[in-house]
């Protein structure tokens, strides 16, 4: 399944937002070995840094698509969440190539890592979460009728909180 | 989560005031499937150590003493490595087109070593990694997964 990540906020912008993520979806990226590496190698730290987190609920951004032109650094955003087996998975949102439309997605920290556009540079942010906000946040992550009642049949590059039009 | 996304919102709103003229962007994917790397299961055989989760092999270099396809497996090519100090043969899968880039031949030598996802497999000349093997669980990370009811 080819799939592209949709920032679930800090991303810019398009009207015709449909159109730029076929256009996207029409990139081929294949990284190297040298670069898969290095980016694994990355993700294991920060597979260090998730064990090492009480809470099983956080917020987890990474660069991507070079959105420096705008100063932003991280250009998608998930929701971890540990398994019970201690594993961590992303709870993200993704535009699927094959279906033209956005889903809601698990992936693992590996794959996380590994979906920056630069090998060479990249940055993942991890934000623990009070702990008060855990419990519920976490129900309602896993509550697959309310994460798809939040997913909008149509995609939107960008959110913008207090518009009626932008919301992905 | 509608709160929390109320909250990362906010810090979008903060950043959208400056994007509204903004090309049409999204960000980029990641991809499970690679013909630079592969799961231990598909790609390792014949190592020292048998678990499927945290499979390793001996740091250094391993002489290539056989190239062949892989049964039943088209486009596949299987190299029997063999370490300097290590009596036991692996071998490895890889893609035909990856092996065959290195230009590399019977007789020659290769480079592994353990990594926390797994294995990186380099040529032993410049140490530059061209196939990698990733433990079951680090390449089951790479697939995403939809959510559905």
């Amino acid at each position: 399944m080819r799939l592209r990540p949709l920032a679930a906020l800090l991303l810019a912008i398009c009207a015709g937002s449909v159109s730029a993520s076929s256009r996207f979806c029409d990139r081929s990226q294949e990284l190297t070995a040298t670069e898969q590496d290095r980016l694994l190698r990355f993700a294991a730290v920060v597979r260090q840094e998730l064990a090492a987190t009480e809470g099983s609920v956080a917020l987890i951004s990474r660069s991507g698509l070079d959105l420096s032109r705008f100063g932003i650094r991280y250009s998608h955003a998930a929701l971890a969440w540990r398994h019970d087996d201690g594993a961590w998975s992303a709870r993200q949102l993704y535009y699927a190539c094959d279906e033209g439309r956005p889903r809601i997605f698990d992936q693992g920290t590996a794959g996380f890592a590994m979906g920056t556009d630069n090998a060479a540079l990249g940055y993942v942010s991890l934000v623990r979460l009070p702990a008060e906000t855990l419990a519920p946040l976490r129900q309602a992550l896993l509550d697959p009728a309310r994460v798809q009642h939040l997913l909008a049949g149509r995609y939107s590059a960008n959110a913008y909180p207090f518009s009626l039009e932008y919301q992905n | 989560m509608k709160t929390t996304l109320r909250v990362l919102g906010l810090a979008a709103a903060l950043t959208m005031a400056h994007l509204a003229h903004a090309d049409s962007i999204v960000s980029s994917a990641s991809s499970a499937g690679s013909a630079s790397s592969g799961s231990i299961s598909d790609s390792l055989n014949g190592s020292s150590n048998s678990s499927r989760h945290d499979r390793r092999v001996a740091n250094g270099p391993y002489r290539i003493i056989d190239i062949a396809a892989v049964p039943g497996r088209d486009g596949m090519t299987r190299l029997t490595l063999q370490a300097e100090a290590q009596q036991e043969p692996l071998t490895l899968d890889l893609p035909k087109a990856t092996f065959d880039k290195q230009q590399l031949v019977q007789g020659d030598a290769v480079h592994a070593q353990n990594r926390d996802y797994g294995i990186e497999f380099a040529r032993n000349d410049n140490r530059v990694a061209f196939f990698l093997v990733l433990a079951d669980d680090w390449y089951g990370e790479l697939a995403a997964r939809p959510v559905s009811m």
